[in-house]
């Protein structure tokens, strides 16, 4: 049983799409944490761990994948999945976007569903990780001496 | 309705007139002869309306007395043109309602000052909450300054709304100075 609400972390210097992609997010119980600024992002990752972030790359001061390469540096932010979102005008570097550790991206202009898609999968697939996770951490652990 | 002198206005004389050239019982040709025969006819602007584009159409009508002429279809601002030419009005506009772009930097009444009228304890609390970007937190301690006061919460809102936490995060540190 999960009682506690899934919070996404949304990162996008245009309020305009934030408004966007909250709306179509908030069709589902998520807790949204939209925000426009990369560092005020990381601050808020650090002190409070979302269950995944959507991350644009373009944007001014510090890109995505600036704020990508900061969260997987830290220990407190490094297992967040993050999807990248890019404009479709923009070259996205698929290879650059997973070698950073993004488990996913999404390009705009983007449908509802596949959003509502994307997210879900990964919120999933980190849940069930978790729950693994939990489990291996009862067994005790192999003696390795 | 149409040019008969009866309906021309003769008792109270226009300073100016718009002129359907083609009307029955008698057309604007005629009733602008007529009307500019007169002492008063003369000082009274006539513009023709007419529905041909053609000069040679200005031309006669220019003949027949008219001062200008407007062709059909116009616009609004024909007719306003052609009564600040013939009238010497001048119209005074409303000036119209620029969309301010509120997106960028939203200019706030908020001062520290103000903030630093809530409890320290909630100063605190809003603060944690708008560095996590707990959005559920912020909801419900704006529900609870809502009740204290008012403009104060409905000021944050506006910021919230807009992503601005940055200039909140500054205000909360210059009131926690203050009081």
């Amino acid at each position: 049983m999960n009682t506690t609400r899934c919070s996404i972390l949304i990162v996008d210097d245009t309020p305009a799409n934030l408004r966007l992609l909250s709306g179509i997010l908030a069709q589902k119980d998520y807790m949204i944490r939209p925000v426009t600024d990369g560092a005020l992002a990381l601050s808020a990752a650090r002190t409070d761990p979302p269950d995944l972030i959507l991350l644009d790359i373009m944007m001014p001061t510090m890109s995505g994948y600036d704020v990508c390469k900061q969260l997987k540096a830290d220990e407190r932010t490094r297992d967040i999945s993050v999807i990248f979102i890019s404009a479709k005008q923009e070259i996205l570097d698929k290879v650059t976007a997973f070698s950073l550790g993004a488990v996913d991206y999404i390009t705009k202009p983007f449908q509802a569903e596949e959003v509502l898609a994307r997210v879900e999968t990964h919120l999933s697939l980190r849940n069930l990780r978790k729950s693994l996770e939990e489990k291996t951490s009862n067994y005790p652990r192999p003696y390795s001496g | 309705m149409d040019g008969k002198p009866s309906n021309c206005g003769n008792n109270e004389a226009p300073h100016l007139i718009l002129m359907d050239m083609r009307m029955p019982v008698m057309d604007g040709y005629e009733t602008t002869r007529r009307i500019k025969a007169t002492t008063k006819g003369q000082a009274t602007a006539i513009v023709a309306l007419t529905a041909s584009a053609f000069e040679d159409e200005r031309a006669i009508v220019l003949s027949a007395g008219c001062d200008d002429c407007i062709h059909k279809p116009f616009r609004e601002a024909d007719i306003f043109a052609m009564l600040e030419k013939h009238l010497g009005v001048r119209y005074v506009y409303e000036e119209e309602q620029t969309v301010v772009q509120t997106d960028i930097h939203v200019q706030t009444r908020l001062t520290a000052a103000h903030l630093a009228t809530l409890p320290s304890a909630y100063l605190e609390d809003l603060e944690q909450a708008v560095i996590r970007i707990n959005t559920d937190m912020i909801t419900k301690l704006l529900g609870s300054i809502q009740t204290r006061d008012a403009t104060l919460a409905t000021e944050l809102q506006r910021l919230v709304n807009n992503f601005e936490y940055q200039p909140i995060l500054t205000l909360i540190q210059e009131a926690k100075l203050i009081s």
